[in-house]
């Protein structure tokens, strides 16, 4: 394949639309300047992409189509321990999830596509505990953020703007210089039975959560209907994925071109500390070079030091802003525990809206005694999918027969399920590498992710399971017939740390600005950059208030 | 790791584990046609997994026989334990009343069911009783037929579930 002539059009290339490009080409564009947004996925059309008006809807997970799945490998599989045998994930219908002695590797959730995986996420807007951004000073663990909570305030502010988040007048810890754009969404009946259950027996706090889902028509954008599938793609444009709230604006200002089906082959680096230009294959197959003034990198934890360390020269034998031999180290992953009931009473907990509802009351990352990091519990019953009838007659009914039919009229709406999410710990035995064997179809490496469950998350997970039976318990489930945790399937949506932010150079791979500390016109904005996870935050909201950070920094620096 | 347990491992990943293999791994001159008794047997089978009843109708009332034998005749493997499997039908049909299995009545296939769910791990009536229930339970319950009788069970859009916050009993249909 022949490379045609190079572009010289653009003052800054993106690469990748998800939360941080899609928020970095809106502020970019805003300001004038000329941007072009490289996307390796398609352009989905939501009312024809994601079908929920069909009877097979059950079916039809979110539409990520095979030749743009992210590929990757794993290495090390962790043996799984008889006494840690509580932990594993079981059904009581379908028996023990994983029978092998060693965890299993499912997969990294990751969406390409204008949108990226905001594509399907359940649409959770959340800011960071404050002190989740300083674990190494409070607690010797993980690595300070570079920048406060109060600087990243205003940014977070004017992402919630631009995206029309719902959320509560009052959630604890975060300070706010202004409300939520839209007022809270009414909790789901099945919420407001856990709200009276924790609280009158638990004397826990369970409110609305904060979601980029609209409890009103905004911008031109129609209010939610309650169907319970974000993470099948939203048909109606309600939820506020990236490719409604910021592509879409970006687009609009005339300043921003968006290329999809145009996955990154290649990073020129040049001299004087400066990546020259990207190489790219365009919707034809054909290579296609565009030069990069600046280039801003946005293709999550797992992608964005993919391309990083495949990009070795003379001036970067060890890869692209990797003089600290950081990049893909830390690695982070999502950490979680999910227990699920059936409840006596119909909740029809079939409509309404993914993690409607929380409790922040552990999410502090001194909130449980000896086990430092945050976490975060919400209603979960949409996102582990016990919302049609399909699932219910697979996992929740056993049998066969005119039996089985009878329990499915039975307990058809009943399912409850809590989920709790907690921070993940860098640990020298995850990271991201390049895998020796297997390429892309362009001869490029691809990932190889290796992952451990350390000490500490076990400890975790042990509170997370005892805490999401609690909750069930209180709710009125007296038996808990499902559970899934990270403890023996790696299975992560939100992944982390692989090129941490921070002031030093020897410690960091880009600065509080996102930018490499060596390549002057090289920017990071995802969820590599984070030094801590968080307590099991949804990671976009920050990711998307960072962009915006950055892109006001660069605009400066213009 | 050894084959069987493999196989327990991918049939318990999911509802898409092996049923969402895609066809073209197999080659179309792999494809074998079921008999007609074969079929007739499998039919039968099914529908003592899923009979009608008062509110809705059997396995092969919507279909789902056909598209099963469909997708397993492009497997090799399925499509062996499938035969196999059609022959321990009848075998244990001979046995109990000296018939086929598509002759015996309802209460003897469900005998006979039941005994393939009790086998043994591993063994052809257990692993097809196995693969099998999970995958017409998947097509039978992406077919609106099914639903009849199951409250709020339908797609989710275009309606959505405005009276989500309300208690069901206030809500309507």
């Amino acid at each position: 394949m022949t490379t045609q002539k190079t572009q010289s059009d653009y003052d800054v290339v993106i690469v990748g639309s998800g939360a941080g490009g899609g928020a970095s080409a809106w502020a970019l564009a805003t300001q004038g300047l000329r941007v072009l947004v490289l996307e390796a996925g398609p352009q989905y059309t939501p009312a024809k992409d994601y079908p929920l008006t069909q009877d097979s809807w059950e079916l039809n997970r979110f539409p990520d189509r095979a030749f743009y799945k992210t590929r990757y490998s794993f290495g090390f599989a962790q043996p799984l321990e008889e006494k840690r045998a509580h932990l594993r994930a079981y059904s009581q219908v379908q028996g023990q999830t994983n029978p092998l002695s060693q965890r299993l590797f499912g997969s990294y959730h990751h969406v390409h596509g204008v949108g990226g995986s905001t594509l399907h996420y359940s649409g959770g807007a959340h800011r960071l505990h404050p002190n989740a951004m300083k674990m190494h000073t409070l607690f010797g663990i993980a690595a300070d953020w570079p920048l406060t909570y109060e600087e990243l305030e205003p940014f977070y502010s004017a992402a919630e703007t631009i995206i029309g988040v719902a959320g509560p007048a009052q959630q604890p810890g975060r300070p706010r210089s202004q409300p939520y754009p839209l007022p809270a969404h009414s909790l789901s009946y099945a919420s407001q039975k856990i709200k009276a259950g924790v609280e009158k027996q638990l004397g826990m706090h369970w409110d609305a959560n904060s979601l980029a889902i609209l409890s009103r028509p905004y911008q031109g954008r129609p209010a939610c209907n309650y169907c319970a599938n974000c993470n099948r793609g939203c048909p109606r444009g309600d939820k506020g994925s990236v490719d409604v709230t910021f592509i879409a604006p970006a687009l609009a200002t005339g300043h921003c071109t968006v290329k999809s089906n145009s996955p990154v082959v290649h990073l020129q680096v040049g001299d004087n500390d400066r990546v020259v230009a990207v190489e790219y294959a365009n919707a034809d197959g054909q290579l296609e070079k565009v030069n990069t003034p600046i280039l801003i990198l946005a293709c999550g934890a797992i992608e964005t030091p993919r391309l990083l360390l495949a990009t070795q020269s003379p001036h970067c034998p060890q890869g692209l802003a990797n003089d600290s031999g950081l990049v893909g180290r830390n690695f982070m992953e999502t950490v979680f525990f999910a227990s699920s009931g059936l409840h006596p009473e119909q909740l029809r907990t079939q409509g309404g809206i993914p993690g409607d509802s929380v409790s922040w009351d552990f999410n502090a990352p001194d909130a449980v005694k000896d086990l430092p990091g945050g976490h975060y519990f919400a209603f979960n019953t949409p996102e582990t999918d016990l919302i049609g009838p399909i699932n219910y007659a697979l996992r929740l009914a056993p049998g066969w027969g005119k039996a089985h039919k009878a329990k499915m009229r039975e307990i058809y709406g009943h399912a409850l399920s809590i989920a709790g999410m907690g921070e993940s710990l860098p640990h020298p035995q995850s990271f991201i590498t390049l895998d020796d064997t297997k390429k892309d179809k362009y001869g490029t490496p691809i990932a190889k992710i290796f992952s451990l469950v350390d000490e500490l998350t076990l400890k975790r997970l042990e509170f997370m399971r005892t805490k999401t039976r609690d909750i069930l318990q209180a709710s009125g489930v007296t038996q808990v017939i499902e559970q899934y945790s990270n403890y023996d399937f790696f299975n992560a949506t939100h992944v982390f740390g692989t090129c941490r932010m921070g002031n030093d150079p020897q410690q960091s791979v880009v600065d509080k600005y996102c930018r490499s500390h060596r390549w002057k016109n090289l920017f990071i904005v995802d969820g590599s950059v984070f030094p801590s996870s968080g307590g099991g935050e949804a990671p976009s909201l920050t990711i998307e208030a960072l962009a915006l950070r950055t892109a006001k920094y660069i605009k400066e620096l213009k | 790791m050894q084959r069987r347990t493999l196989f327990k491992a991918v049939l318990n990943l999911g509802i898409l584990s092996w049923f969402g293999l895609p066809p073209k791994l197999f080659s179309a001159n792999q494809q074998i046609k079921f008999t007609s008794a074969e079929q007739e047997t499998f039919a039968a089978y099914l529908d003592t997994l899923i009979p009608a009843d008062d509110f809705t109708p059997s396995a092969t009332q919507v279909g789902v026989p056909a598209k099963m034998l469909a997708r397993l005749s492009m497997r090799p493997q399925p499509q062996q334990i499938v035969t196999a499997a059609g022959q321990w039908l009848n075998s244990q049909a001979v046995e109990l009343a000296k018939k086929s299995f598509v002759e015996l009545n309802a209460e003897q296939r469900e005998k006979i069911v039941a005994q393939a769910e009790r086998s043994q791990e591993n063994s052809v009536p257990r692993i097809f009783f196995e693969m099998t229930r999970r995958e017409a339970f998947v097509h039978y319950y992406a077919d609106a037929r099914s639903w009849k009788g199951i409250p709020d069970a339908r797609a989710p859009q275009p309606l959505g579930f405005l009276d989500y916050a309300s208690p069901p009993q206030e809500r309507k249909g």
